[in-house]
C-alpha cells in the first residue's frame, strides 16, 4: 500500500469527499457502512457473528420511524444458535459502546426468544417430541450475564452503567423480572452508604442506581415507589456530601460567596437528583425521547431473576492496604463534581434537570467518551443521534418540503448542533481537569464542522458569542483559557474567519477586562499557529491599531540589546557571539568568558559577572534563534558553558530567566519553549521559573500562568517517572529474588529443608540510587509547590491589592475596574485553580507546606483576604472548610 | 476489547523501505515509538508552528515533552521539502497525535501524522529524485505551499518553454515566467526556511504561497 492510501474508516475517514458539501442527505446513505471494515479481513464465524449483532439496524435512515430489520438479524442469530457465547459478546461489545441502541438491542433480544424450530431428525425418526429446549433468548442473556460480574469484579464503571440501560430495557419487555432489576440497584445504593466513599466510587455507583431508575420508571415505580424513594435519598446525601468541593469547580466564580448556585451552570449528580425527584413528583414527561420498541415484549416466558451480588470495594483501596511502598504522589486524581456549563435556554437545548434532558446529555458524553480513538466516526454518530431517538426529540434541519410536517410533530424540537456543542464543551471544560485531552474535544467540533458546515457552523458560532459574554462575569481563569485554546486552534483549521468586527466596542474596556485578555491571547495563540502578517490580515482596522493593544506592533522577533554599536558591552557580546557562531569548544568559551569577566571587573563593573552571563546567555540564545532545532543544538553543545552561567546558584539563575526574558520579550512562545529546555537540562529548576513568571507582567496572566504550569508539571513529572523507576527495578529485584527461590525449593525439596528463610534484603545498589534520585527529584517538587504557594500568598496579601475585589459591592461595580482590581481577580482564581489542580500533590506535603506559608497570616476572622486563602487551600488540599 | 470502530491511533500500512528489521519487528518497535512522521506540510511552515500545535498532546505532568522536531529537508537544497519528525519522550504523546492531530489543519493545511520508527541520521532528508520527497516527483497539480508544480512537471514545463522561446523572434512580448525558473532555483539553495515568496511565480496570479487557497484535499 502506498503512502498516502490509508484505508478510510467507514464513515470517518476522508470528509473531503463527503463533508465539504455539508449536507445531511448525504452521509445518510453512507451511515450503514459505519463498521465495515471492523471484522472485514479473515472473518472467523465468531466475528461475523459478534459484527451482525453490532451492526444490528445501522442501515437504519434518518427517520425514525423505520423498524429495525428484527426478523432478519433474529434468523441470522438462529442459523447460528449454537453460538452463544459469540451472540453475547456481540450484545456486550454493542451495549458497552453504542449506547443510543440500548433499547434495539433490548428488543432483539425479545425476538431471540422466539420457540425455536424442532428438529426436523426428531420429526421423521417418530420419536417422542424432546422438551422445549432453553430459549436463545434466555442463554444470551445468561451468558451477557457473566460478562456483566466480570466488568463488576474490574469496577468497569461505564460497562456497568451501559448494561444497567439494557437490563432496565429488557426488562420493559419482560425479560428480567422488575424485582431482580430493583436489587440490583439497590446493591449499586448500598455502595453509597459505606462509611468513607470515595467520590469517584460513589458517584459512579448513583449513575448507575439513577440512570436504571430513570429508564426503568415505568415498571417500577408503581410497585416499589417507596424503594425508589430510598434510592434517591440516597443519592441526595450522598450528592451533598461534595457541597463544599463545589466551590472550587465551579466554571463561574464569584469570589465572594461561599457557596453560590452558579447561574447558567448545572452539577450533574445535582441533576440527576432533580430530574429524579421530578419523575416522582410529577411522573413521567409527556414526551419521552428513547424509542421504547414496547411492541416486542414477550409474554410467554419466565423472566430472568438477575442474581444479586455486592459491589466489590476499589481495588486501589485494596493495594493501599496491603502494599507499604512508596506510593507515587499525583497518581490518583481527584475526583470532585462536574458542570454542565450552560449556553442556551431550555426551548433550545434539553434542561439537564429534567429526566428526558439528563438522559439526552448524558448519551451524548458517552458517545463522546467512548469514540475519542475515532473523533471521526464519533462526529459521525453525534450528528446521526437523533435517528435513534423518538421523532421530534431535536428539530430537522431537511429542506422545506418535509418541513411543515415537522412542525406538526410532537416534541420538544431541541436543536442538535446547540446541544452537541454544549456538551462538548462542558467535558472539554470539566475543572480541574477535562476526561481527555482539550485537543480532543477541539478536533471533535472540528470534525463536526467538517460534517455538516451550514449547521454545526452557526451553533459554534454562538457558543463563542456565549462564553465571550460571560468573561468578566466570573467566567473562570481555566475555563477561559481553555476556551481561547479552542477559539485559536478551531480557527486555524477554518481560515482565522471570524467576525471581529462584532467585539470592536469592546476596545473600549480596560486592558485589563478579561474581554480585552482575550482578544490579545486569542490572537497570540492565533499567531502561534499561523505568523504575524497573515493573523494581521484577518483583522479589522480598529484591532491593529496600536491603542487597541490587541496585537504586538510587530511580527515575534527576538530583541539583542548588545546588538546596538552604542551599547557599552556590544564589543564584549560581539565576540562571544563570534565564539559561539564558530562552534568553538565549550571549554574554551567557558575559559572565554572568564577572561571577559575579569578584563570587566579590572576595569572597574562591580556587576561583570552578572553583565557576561547576560551577554553569553543572549549571544546563545541569537545562535540558537533561527529555530528550535537550532536552539537545541545551542543547548546541547553548550552545555558546559550554562552550567558555569549558573553555577553560583539561585541568584544566577535568576539572571538567566531573566535574560531569556528579555531577548523573547516578543515572543511568549519561545520563552515558554527555551524555559522548558533550561528545566529539562536542569540548567534552572521549576522554583526559579515560578518566581520568574510572578516578576513577569500581569497583562499576559496566560503566559504567566503557561510559565507556572510548565514548572510544576516538570517538577511533578519528573518525581513521577522516578518513582515509577524505583517501583520497577524493585519489582524485578523481587521477581528474581522470587525465582531463585523457587528454584531453590525444588533442589531442596529432595532433602525436605525448610526453604531458604527470608534473607533480610538490603536494598541493592540500583535500588539505594533509585531512591536517592527519587529524595532528590521530591525535595525540588516541594521546593516548587511550597514557591508557587509563597509567591500566591505574597500576591494576595499585597497591600497594592485592592482587598475589594472579595466584596459584593464591587463586585456589581466591576465596570469600575482598573487593572489593579482585574490582575488582583485574576490572581484569586488562579490561586483557585492552583489548589484544586495540584491538590494531589500539593497533599503529601500539605502539613508542613500550610505551617510554613499560612503561619504569618492575620486571623482568619478578621481578614477576608486571609480567610479565603486558608478556605480554598483546605477545601482542595485538606478535604473541608477550615 | 474490540472496539467497534477502528483507533486512529493505529501505525498506517507504510513500509520504510530502507529500514533493515522485518515487519514483525518494526510493528513492535511502533507499538512502543515515541516519535511522529508528519507529512504533507508546507515548505513554509516553522518548527515553531509545529512546536505550538504539537505541544497540544504533550503529558508534562508525566514526564513528557517534545524533545526534538527534525524538519525534513530537501537532499540537495538543505531547504524545507514539507516534512518532518516530532520526537516525544513518550509513546502516549505520539498516539494522542495520531487520534487529535493528524487530519487536522497546520498553518492552512491538513497534516497527516503517523507513528514512526524512529529518526535515524539521513532520515531527514527527502527521497525524491530531485531531493524532495516523493511524492512531490510526480505530483500532478500546482501546490503553492509546496513549492509549485511536482518536480517531473516543473522539468517537463522548463522544456517545454525553452523550446518555445526558441522559436520566438524579437518583438514578441517577453514572458514573466522563462527566467524566473532558473532564478527560482538559485533562490532555493540560499534561503533556509524563507517566509518571502521564494519560489517560482505562476502564470495564474497564484504567485504568493502564502496567500495559497484552501487545500483540503489530504493526498
Amino acid at each position: 500500500m502506498s503512502y498516502n492510501e490509508r484505508p478510510s474508516y467507514g464513515g470517518g475517514g476522508g470528509y473531503n469527499r463527503r463533508g465539504r458539501g455539508g449536507n445531511r442527505h448525504d452521509y445518510e446513505r453512507r451511515g450503514g457502512h459505519g463498521h465495515r471494515d471492523d471484522f472485514s479481513y479473515a472473518e472467523t464465524l465468531e466475528q461475523r457473528i459478534k459484527s451482525i449483532v453490532v451492526k444490528f439496524s445501522d442501515e437504519q435512515p434518518l427517520d425514525p420511524g423505520f423498524t429495525p430489520p428484527f426478523e432478519r438479524v433474529a434468523n441470522q442469530l438462529f442459523d447460528n444458535a449454537n453460538q452463544v457465547s459469540a451472540i453475547a459478546e456481540g450484545f456486550r461489545i454493542a451495549v458497552s459502546q453504542l449506547p443510543f441502541k440500548a433499547p434495539y438491542y433490548a428488543a432483539l433480544l425479545a425476538r431471540l426468544y422466539a420457540p425455536r424450530p424442532k428438529p426436523e431428525t426428531a420429526e421423521q425418526n417418530g420419536d417422542a417430541p424432546p422438551e422445549d429446549p432453553p430459549r436463545l433468548g434466555r442463554l444470551v442473556l445468561e451468558d451477557y450475564w457473566k460478562g456483566f460480574q466480570t466488568w463488576l469484579d474490574k469496577l468497569s464503571w461505564p460497562e456497568l452503567r451501559l448494561s444497567i440501560h439494557f437490563f432496565a430495557h429488557a426488562a420493559k419487555l419482560n425479560l428480567i423480572s422488575a424485582s431482580s432489576l430493583l436489587a440490583l440497584l439497590q446493591s449499586f445504593a448500598a455502595v453509597l452508604e459505606e462509611p468513607g466513599v470515595s467520590y469517584a466510587r460513589g458517584s459512579n455507583a448513583a449513575f448507575c442506581v439513577g440512570e436504571g431508575i430513570i429508564r426503568a420508571w415505568s415498571i417500577l415505580h408503581e410497585e416499589h415507589l417507596a424503594a425508589i424513594e430510598t434510592m434517591i435519598t440516597s443519592i441526595a446525601n450522598f450528592s451533598d456530601t461534595a457541597a463544599t468541593e463545589k466551590y472550587l469547580v465551579q466554571p463561574m466564580i464569584v469570589l465572594h460567596v461561599r457557596n453560590a448556585a452558579p447561574a447558567s451552570s448545572n452539577e450533574i449528580l445535582e441533576s440527576l437528583v432533580s430530574a429524579l425527584r421530578d419523575l416522582t413528583t410529577n411522573g413521567v414527561p409527556s414526551y419521552n425521547p428513547i424509542r421504547e420498541l414496547l411492541d416486542s415484549k414477550v409474554e410467554d416466558v419466565q423472566p430472568f431473576e438477575l442474581p444479586s451480588f455486592l459491589v466489590p470495594p476499589d481495588v486501589l483501596d485494596m493495594d493501599s492496604l496491603s502494599d507499604g511502598a512508596e506510593t507515587v504522589v499525583g497518581d490518583k486524581k481527584d475526583d470532585l463534581p462536574a458542570y454542565l456549563i450552560r449556553l442556551f435556554d431550555n426551548t433550545m437545548t434539553p434542561d439537564p434537570t429534567t429526566s428526558t434532558g439528563y438522559t439526552i446529555r448524558t448519551l451524548i458524553s458517552h458517545v463522546t467518551n467512548i469514540f475519542e480513538v475515532n473523533r471521526k466516526e464519533a462526529a459521525r454518530l453525534l450528528l446521526e443521534l437523533p435517528k435513534w431517538l423518538e421523532r421530534g426529540t431535536f428539530k430537522s434541519t431537511k429542506p422545506d418540503a418535509a418541513k411543515v410536517e415537522e412542525s406538526e410533530q410532537a416534541g420538544p424540537q431541541w436543536l442538535l448542533e446547540n446541544t452537541l456543542i454544549e456538551t462538548i464543551l462542558s467535558m472539554a471544560f470539566y475543572l480541574p481537569s477535562s476526561p481527555h485531552k482539550l485537543i480532543y474535544y477541539i478536533s471533535l467540533i472540528s470534525e463536526l464542522c467538517k460534517l455538516s458546515p451550514t449547521t454545526v457552523g452557526p451553533a459554534v458560532g454562538k457558543s463563542i458569542r456565549k462564553l465571550y459574554t460571560s468573561l468578566g462575569d466570573g467566567l473562570d481563569v481555566e475555563v477561559a483559557r481553555r476556551f481561547t485554546e479552542w477559539f485559536a486552534t478551531h480557527m486555524s483549521n477554518f481560515g482565522y474567519a471570524w467576525v471581529w468586527k462584532e467585539w470592536i466596542p469592546d476596545i473600549a474596556l480596560p486592558a485589563a477586562h478579561p474581554r480585552r485578555a482575550f482578544i490579545r491571547r486569542a490572537i497570540e495563540l492565533e499567531i502561534r499557529m499561523s505568523y504575524y502578517d497573515r493573523i494581521v490580515k484577518s483583522l479589522p482596522e480598529q484591532f491593529q491599531a496600536p491603542e487597541a493593544e490587541a496585537l504586538p506592533t510587530e511580527a515575534p522577533a527576538i530583541t539583542f540589546e548588545y546588538e546596538d554599536p552604542t551599547n557599552p558591552h556590544h564589543d564584549v557580546a560581539q565576540t562571544i557571539l563570534g565564539l559561539l557562531r564558530d562552534r568553538t569548544k565549550a571549554e574554551q568559551v567557558i575559559t572565554e568568558t572568564e577572561t571577559l569577566r575579569n578584563q570587566l571587573q579590572e576595569s572597574g563593573d562591580a556587576r561583570a559577572d552578572s553583565v557576561v552571563r547576560a551577554i553569553t546567555l543572549q549571544a546563545l540564545l541569537n545562535v540558537g534563534s533561527r529555530s528550535f532545532s537550532h536552539l537545541l543544538n545551542a543547548i546541547e553543545r553548550y552545555l558546559p558553558v550554562l552550567r558555569s552561567l549558573v553555577a553560583s546558584g539561585g541568584e544566577a539563575r535568576a539572571e538567566v530567566l531573566k535574560a531569556v526574558g528579555a531577548f523573547w520579550a516578543r515572543s511568549g512562545q519561545m520563552v515558554a519553549i527555551v524555559v522548558d529546555k533550561l528545566m529539562q537540562y536542569q540548567i534552572v529548576e521549576p522554583a526559579d521559573v515560578v518566581s520568574f513568571a510572578f516578576a513577569s507582567s500581569e497583562t499576559s496572566h496566560a503566559t504567566q500562568w503557561e510559565l507556572v504550569r510548565a514548572a510544576l508539571d516538570k517538577a511533578n513529572g519528573r518525581t513521577r517517572i522516578a518513582s515509577r523507576r524505583l517501583a520497577a527495578i524493585r519489582k524485578e529485584e523481587e521477581d528474581a529474588r522470587a525465582k531463585k527461590m523457587v528454584a531453590a525449593m525444588d533442589v531442596d525439596a529432595s532433602e525436605s529443608a525448610a526453604p531458604a528463610t527470608d534473607e533480610p534484603t538490603a536494598d541493592s545498589e540500583a535500588v539505594i540510587s533509585a531512591k536517592k534520585a527519587c529524595e532528590v527529584l521530591a525535595r525540588d517538587q516541594r521546593t516548587a509547590l511550597a514557591k508557587t504557594l509563597e509567591c500566591f500568598i505574597q500576591r494576595l496579601t499585597d497591600p497594592a491589592a485592592p482587598r475589594a475585589v472579595l466584596e459584593p459591592s464591587s463586585w456589581d461595580a466591576r465596570e469600575s475596574w482598573g487593572a489593579p482590581e482585574w490582575h488582583t481577580w485574576q490572581a484569586w482564581c488562579w490561586y483557585r485553580h492552583f489548589c484544586r489542580a495540584y491538590a494531589p500533590y500539593l497533599r503529601a506535603y500539605a502539613q508542613s507546606l500550610s505551617i510554613v506559608s499560612f503561619a504569618a497570616l492575620p486571623p482568619p476572622e478578621s481578614d477576608a483576604v486571609s480567610a479565603l486563602l486558608r478556605r480554598t487551600w483546605s477545601i482542595a488540599v485538606e478535604g473541608g472548610e477550615p | 476489547m474490540a472496539h467497534v470502530v477502528q483507533p486512529l491511533d493505529a501505525p498506517s500500512g507504510y513500509k520504510d523501505s530502507q529500514h533493515r528489521l522485518d515487519r514483525q519487528r518494526q510493528l513492535e518497535h511502533l507499538s512502543k515509538s515515541t516519535t511522529l512522521y508528519v507529512g504533507n506540510l508546507s515548505f513554509y511552515t516553522t518548527e515553531e508552528q509545529i512546536y505550538e500545535l504539537f505541544s497540544r498532546c504533550t503529558n508534562p505532568e508525566e514526564g513528557g515533552g517534545i524533545k526534538r522536531i527534525i524538519m525534513g529537508l530537501d537532499r540537495n537544497t538543505k531547504t524545507p521539502c514539507g516534512f518532518c519528525f516530532v520526537e516525544y519522550y513518550t509513546h502516549a504523546e505520539a498516539l494522542a497525535c495520531m487520534r487529535y492531530v493528524s487530519g487536522t489543519k497546520l498553518d492552512e493545511r491538513i497534516v497527516r501524522c503517523d507513528l514512526d520508527l524512529g529518526y535515524a541520521d539521513g532520515r531527514q532528508f527527502g527521497r525524491g529524485k530531485s531531493g524532495g520527497q516523493v511524492r512531490d516527483e510526480h505530483r500532478q497539480d500546482y501546490d503553492a505551499g509546496r513549492g509549485g508544480w511536482g518536480a517531473q512537471t516543473q522539468a517537463e514545463k522548463r522544456r517545454e518553454r525553452e523550446e518555445l522561446y526558441a522559436d520566438v523572434g524579437p518583438g514578441t512580448v517577453p514572458a514573466v515566467g522563462g527566467g524566473d525558473w532558473k532564478s527560482a532555483d538559485a533562490a532555493n539553495t540560499s534561503t533556509k526556511r524563507a517566509r518571502s515568496p521564494g519560489d517560482e511565480d505562476d502564470e495564474d496570479g497564484r504567485a504568493n504561497p502564502r496567500f495559497r487557497g484552501d487545500r483540503d484535499e489530504e493526498d
